[in-house]
């Protein structure tokens, strides 16, 4: 079961792309599927616990598959997860 | 006592798989799906599956309501027409095509026009013939 403050923290940030950033509806949708991988990798872990939570987060994606099992994340992907990332645990 | 399917709109069948197996608030829940919450809480009380805390508030867990969403979805009863059959639009149900007409769209797709023999409607069918 998901951590639900960790939940209400992304709600938050994609809410700041939107209004503070700027963006678009469908880059906020793109984030908010991105941001799906933080959360399951947190899973019942509140965010401040982080550091402690193995595998680590670069690791966890990289054992993410696509949607049709086909392919592993793109690196690109994986890289814009890892900035997210960064971003919502700098902003608390 | 009958459980009768509500009929759930296409873009809830398309969004519920990405519901996050956590705890949902009607109002969250809404905003996920894009629908209105007074519809949402309409099929909370038509059995999808929901919990009340001490103060009375409704949670939904997000995993129960997308097993829910596809138990909802109806069988689909693959009926294949039979020669000289056709369906008829106004009846909603397969009949025999009565005094069939045949004219060829291309080389290999013929169609046939006919009548209903129940309501007398104009019945059309395109059929392959390979």
């Amino acid at each position: 079961m998901i951590e639900r403050q960790n939940f209400l923290k992304v709600s938050k940030y994609l809410l700041y792309l939107k209004e503070v950033m700027q963006l678009g509806i469908s880059s906020v949708e793109r984030y908010r599927f991105y941001l799906r991988h933080l959360l399951l990798w947190a899973d019942d872990h509140d965010f401040s616990k982080a550091p402690m939570i193995r595998p680590t987060f670069p690791k966890y994606l990289s054992k993410q598959v696509q949607k049709d099992n086909s392919k592993d994340l793109a690196q690109s992907t994986q890289k814009k997860n890892t900035r997210h990332k960064q971003k919502i645990f700098s902003l608390g | 006592m009958s459980i009768t399917k509500i009929k759930i709109p296409h873009k809830v069948i398309i969004r519920a798989p990405g519901l996050l197996p956590m705890l949902y608030t009607l109002n969250e829940l809404a905003s996920a799906l894009d629908m209105p919450y007074n519809t949402l809480r309409g099929w909370l009380s038509a059995g999808a599956p929901h919990e009340k805390d001490n103060s009375g508030r409704l949670w939904i867990n997000g995993e129960s309501f997308r097993a829910w969403v596809v138990s909802q979805k109806p069988d689909k009863k693959l009926q294949r027409l039979t020669e000289g059959q056709g369906y008829c639009m106004h009846c909603n149900q397969a009949r025999i095509i009565e005094s069939p007409q045949y004219t060829f769209v291309n080389e290999k797709v013929k169609r046939i026009k006919g009548y209903c023999p129940v309501c007398k409607n104009i019945i059309n069918r395109g059929i392959r013939d390979d």
